[in-house]
């Protein structure tokens, strides 16, 4: 009798352990994914830049963001389009950044004002595989296993009196799908 | 019959106990792990993928997007530097000096992850907009009430502290526990 109740709490460990394992691992890729949807919608679609308004605790688009940085995001998919290019030029002289995150989250690339220079950046994030050797702009290989991630701007506020000029200014940033040579 | 309610019943307390340790140790949000400095704490590997499938799922829970450490390193703080859970109903002085970053910034959130909603639209102090005193030593204060300077307005209930360093120095990623981060110390309650 006993024998046979172990065997039950054994099936019940071995059920509970499969669903801890499966939901842990996958519960970044269903976040990244419940985002990506939710990015793309409010941008119209993917591979489109979105200037997020400036975060209050009224914003619910991403967990904990800056009240001091201006955020201007994209959802890119080289699926559908092979190459993505990735610009902003004239940005404002303060801290900005542009980074590249992989489905599970994984933030796989970053350029900031300081390693751009000239408040310019410009690459192509291309799928693994793809030779872009030939391309005069550099070329950033976006990791697998998906071909879908998110591409964030974050420029910083730093000084109040200044907020319309950098806001304006941030808008340079873009994303847009891109035919490789 | 009894045999397939026997499985039915078993795969279900199963599936609720496989949820139940996902929700305790990824979904709810905790204090402990990482790399301590007083009553701030942070993992280096959160953002990139060296970090392990728990923090993977913590940082997609709670942090998303967060930068790698080349970029950014985050600090939290859900305790005060006495051990006891911050609580909107009490109020905090923070004291310290520059951390070793380009740019850093304190900012308060609420158990939901979000900015904490408050009349005056505050959600943190930075180096930009910190008032320091004479020796260059700063004191911010997080509270319900209004505070003269530096006010990180919190509400009643829990809330925890993020600290950002962006651009950090050399030395953080190399001792990250030995920064001398602001203390946090409770000043009243309601």
């Amino acid at each position: 009798m006993i024998v046979r109740s172990w065997k039950w709490v054994a099936a019940m460990l071995l059920a509970a352990a499969v669903v801890h394992g499966v939901t842990v691992l996958f519960l970044p890729r269903f976040v990244m994914l419940r985002t990506m949807k939710g990015i793309a919608k409010t941008a119209g679609a993917a591979n489109a830049i979105l200037h997020a308004p400036r975060a209050t605790s009224r914003s619910r688009g991403v967990v904990r963001p800056s009240p001091d940085l201006l955020y201007s995001i994209c959802v890119y998919d080289l699926g559908a389009t092979g190459a993505v290019r990735v610009s902003t030029h004239d940005m404002p002289e303060t801290y900005w950044s542009a980074s590249v995150f992989d489905a599970d989250t994984n933030n796989f690339y970053a350029i900031n004002d300081q390693q751009a220079k000239s408040g310019a950046a410009d690459f192509i994030l291309v799928p693994q595989g793809k030779s872009a050797a030939a391309n005069r702009l550099p070329v950033v290989t976006a990791p697998t296993p998906t071909n879908r991630g998110i591409v964030l701007f974050r420029t910083l506020v730093n000084d109040e009196a200044d907020v319309a000029r950098i806001d304006a200014a941030r808008h340079n940033a873009a994303c847009a799908p891109y035919k490789t040579d | 019959m009894l045999r397939t309610l026997k499985v039915l019943l078993t795969l279900m307390a199963g599936i609720a106990l496989g949820l139940a340790t996902t929700w305790a140790t990824v979904i709810r949000p905790n204090g402990s792990g990482g790399v301590a400095d007083g009553p701030w704490r942070t993992s280096l590997a959160a953002g990139s993928s060296e970090g392990g499938p728990y923090l993977r799922a913590y940082v997609a829970v709670h942090a998303l997007l967060a930068l790698s450490r080349a970029e950014t390193i985050y600090y939290n703080a859900s305790e005060d530097s006495e051990g006891h859970a911050l609580d909107g109903h009490c109020s905090y002085r923070i004291e310290g000096r520059d951390p070793p970053a380009r740019w850093w910034s304190i900012t308060a959130y609420g158990a939901d992850d979000f900015l904490i909603p408050n009349p005056a639209d505050r959600y943190s102090v930075s180096m930009n907009s910190v008032a320091r005193r004479a020796d260059g030593s700063f004191a911010a204060t997080a509270s319900k009430p209004q505070a003269e300077a530096n006010w990180i307005p919190v509400t009643a209930g829990p809330f925890d502290l993020m600290i950002r360093l962006y651009n950090p120095q050399p030395d953080v990623a190399a001792d990250p526990g030995h920064l001398a981060l602001p203390t946090i110390k409770k000043v009243a309650c309601e």
